[in-house]
């Protein structure tokens, strides 16, 4: 039989729980501060949350994007970001919170005209691969709908975890899953990703998956407890651990193996959502281990004794 | 046979018919079709449209709902009219219409639909030309108008004015509402411009219309007589009248039906169809919302998203294996039998798969083998305890199983929110994930289990895990 982990590991993950408690808190730090600045509209937000027009344009010769933006600014449209698009002859171009005014004044002259009229100066025979609008109202109404979206996942997987296991573990799960969060946000937020509602799909998706792997710790721990409660309970937790070690590895690999896969090969649509869940599953699979179980060491204070198995 | 044997056939039985079904329903029927599922915007292409209402003034609940019915009749009418496949138009929430157009329209289709106010008049032209800036009003019943080419960026080199009478012979509600198309005949020597379109009137119309072609008068080639079609004031086509259809209209006959020829392209047909279908919207409307996709992006997604699974299949295929041998293979089997059922569950369901939902299915692929990598790590500890393989693999599924209940709700549970809180392509992903992870846990505990059934039967001594 292969294995990737030795017959039976015996390490102390619980003793190294000061430093990841360290390295969580700064993570979580990062993470408030990327979610307040989010609230104040200072971070880099797509167009989904902050409102504008974004257009995927391919051009059918050569066009620096220097003379583009050039092209676009003397077209008097203020605060165009370009970008080109990897291995094609097209660029990005979006327009955030645009004047309102201006752009109702005259509903034939879009922005996404305005852009298109702007570039074919440059080049007449250039195709529209794709072209978004969104108000600035639907904006804050989809920044709204993230937010409670996460609420509500980390709400109703707390009492999920609270019905099977008790309050304690609930709690400890559900902060283990906001601290991975809050993780992948700051992390996102510190590389300047921009913010989209596949960012958010995937600090969802990555909240379920981290929970996952806490209850398969979790489950462990109290099949031990039942089986032997008198053992310290600091014991019991890295025998845990280390028991659910294996699998904890290869699934985060294969898990992570695709998102591989997605990520050199999804298209630039997908590629920030598969980088977001990637760290994601590496910082899920992290916490499970250093971050929920040792959540229970503090709320048992390292004794032996307590009801926990329901 | 003992009851197990039993049970275990008929489990082989479902599985069977399952996958069988599942097939049945996502091969492709069409040609040129990859699978028989509904494709999003992003990836066939086509656009979206949200609009609000916005009355002029506050409205009791029940008055805006009506209003909104018939904004979304007036807009569906002015769809109807293009002719496409497929459109979708829906109320959301209390003062909105979602329009979604798939296939490889242009964009300026899509926009026609919601920029028009919608006052289409009939008005008689008394000149016209390609020159600005030369035709004057001589009387103060005439007025100068643009036509449509003057307002589009690429065609302004089209660019046509008319000397119209100002009042109108005709008004749009003479239409029978949302019947014009465009009609497609057989092209002949005598009919060299095979795409047409087609108007209808209705009762009292049919009267006013020919009415209307009687003060026109009948086209010759010397006397240039035309009804311009004027759409918000701006003219969109200006059509002679056959002296066959003079000849109907001045011996008084009701006139309800009649026929634009021109050199129109396809493009343009469904354009000018639904400028006959615009019909006046109850209310202003405002654009909130606006993605289009090219039918080129969409194919490239297409192609990504492919590659993407099957790569991330093949790795997980060849992992499996190589870690877990026999059992790994066993897993692997499961794997695909779960993408055939979700695939098969898609069509079924009439679900649309988008990008993110094609990320979704990918993401299941690489879930979906926990299931079984719990429940072979849990063998793996049961063999090293000393345990033999029948009991080992009895245990494996025994302890396993609740781990993989809960591990699997907890997914599932921030599926459904995003299900019910996203919108578009990530309800698409919300989807396949959901519908993934439900179906993994099936065939992980049945299809899997199963083949582990028959291989006891055989009373195995060692387990190739």
């Amino acid at each position: 039989m292969f294995q990737i982990i030795p017959k039976e590991t015996h390490i102390d993950f619980m003793g190294k729980r000061f430093i990841a408690f360290t390295i969580s808190g700064l993570l979580s730090i990062s993470g408030i501060v990327a979610l307040v600045m989010i609230l104040l509209g200072n971070a880099n937000l797509s167009i989904d949350f902050a409102g504008g027009t974004a257009m995927q344009i391919s051009f059918s010769k050569e066009v620096p994007l220097e003379q583009a933006r050039q092209t676009i600014s003397d077209a008097g449209i203020a605060g165009a970001e370009l970008q080109n698009i990897e291995g094609k002859n097209a660029i990005l171009v979006r327009v955030k919170k645009e004047d309102k005014k201006e752009s109702a004044a005259d509903p034939e002259n879009t922005m996404n005209k305005r852009i298109t009229a702007a570039l074919t100066k440059l080049d007449d025979k250039l195709t529209i691969d794709s072209s978004d609008f969104v108000g600035p109202n639907i904006g804050g109404e989809q920044r709204d709908k993230a937010i409670l979206a996460i609420i509500f996942a980390t709400l109703s997987l707390l009492v999920y975890i609270a019905i099977r296991f008790d309050y304690k573990f609930g709690i400890a799960a559900a902060l283990a899953t906001f601290h991975d969060v809050l993780a992948v946000l700051g992390v996102s937020y510190f590389m300047g990703l921009e913010i989209t509602l596949l960012i958010i799909t995937a600090l969802l998706t990555l909240a379920g998956y981290s929970l996952t792997d806490t209850v398969v710790v979790f489950d462990r721990i109290r099949e031990n407890l039942r089986k032997n409660p008198r053992t310290p309970f600091i014991e019991l937790l890295n025998a845990s651990i280390n028991q659910v070690l294996s699998r904890t590895i290869i699934t985060s690999l294969t898990v992570l193996l695709v998102l591989i896969a997605l990520y050199f090969f999804g298209g630039p649509v997908l590629k920030d959502f598969s980088f977001a869940l990637s760290f994601g599953v590496i910082i899920g699979t992290y916490s499970s281990v250093f971050v929920a179980s040792p959540l229970l060491l503090i709320w048992k204070g390292g004794r032996t004794q307590g009801a926990v198995a329901k | 046979m003992s009851q197990d044997v039993l049970f275990n056939w008929f489990r082989f039985a479902a599985l069977v018919v399952v996958t069988t079904v599942s097939v049945f329903f996502f091969w492709p029927k069409q040609e040129g079709q990859i699978l028989d599922l509904n494709l999003g915007l992003d990836l066939r292409g086509g656009c979206m449209i949200m609009v609000q209402i916005k009355p002029d003034k506050p409205k009791t609940p029940e008055e805006l709902q009506q209003l909104l019915s018939q904004t979304k009749i007036v807009l569906e009418n002015r769809v109807n009219g293009l002719g496409l496949t497929e459109p979708i138009i829906s109320e959301a929430g209390l003062d909105r219409v979602l329009i979604q157009l798939p296939g490889e329209q242009q964009s300026e289709l899509c926009t026609q639909i919601t920029n028009i106010r919608g006052i289409l008049e009939f008005k008689k032209v008394i000149k016209s030309t390609t020159v600005t800036d030369e035709l004057k009003t001589e009387n103060i019943n005439q007025e100068v108008l643009k036509g449509r080419e003057c307002f589009v960026e690429k065609l302004k080199s089209d660019c046509e004015e008319y000397l119209v009478e100002s009042e109108p012979l005709l008004r749009g509600d003479a239409l029978e509402a949302g019947k014009a198309k465009v009609l497609i005949t057989q092209v002949s020597p005598q009919n060299p411009n095979p795409i047409n379109v087609e108007l209808n009137m209705d009762v009292d119309g049919g009267k006013e219309f020919s009415q209307a072609l009687v003060k026109v008068g009948p086209n010759n080639v010397t006397d240039y007589k035309r009804l311009a079609i004027v759409l918000d004031n701006q003219v969109y086509s200006a059509p002679g009248i056959t002296p066959e259809l003079y000849n109907d209209a001045k011996n008084g006959r009701s006139i309800r039906q009649a026929v634009i020829t021109g050199k129109f392209t396809n493009e343009q047909a469904k354009l000018l169809a639904s400028v006959l279908n615009a019909g006046a919207l109850p209310t202003a409307i405002e654009v909130i919302q606006n993605a289009t996709v090219g039918p080129s992006l969409g194919k490239d997604s297409i192609e990504k998203g492919l590659n993407a699974t099957l790569l991330a299949g093949l790795f997980i295929l060849i992992f499996m294996v190589f870690y877990y041998r026999l059992s790994g293979l066993i897993a692997d089997f499961t794997m695909i039998l779960n993408i055939v059922v979700l695939l098969g569950m898609l069509a079924v369901l009439d679900a649309t798969l988008t990008l993110p939902g094609i990320a979704g299915i990918i993401l299941t692929i690489g879930i979906g083998v926990d299931s079984n990598v719990l429940i072979f790590e849990r063998m793996r500890e049961e063999l090293k305890t000393g345990k033999q393989a029948r009991a080992a693999i009895d245990a494996g599924y025994d302890r396993a199983l609740m781990t993989i209940i809960d591990s699997h709700v907890t997914t599932l549970l921030t599926g459904l929110i995003l299900f019910v809180l996203g919108a578009g392509p990530i309800r698409g992903f919300a989807i396949t994930l959901c519908l993934g992870i439900s179906i993994n846990l099936f065939t992980a505990l049945v299809g899997t289990r199963m083949i582990y059934e028959f291989l006891k039967l055989r009373r195995i001594q060692k387990l190739s895990i």
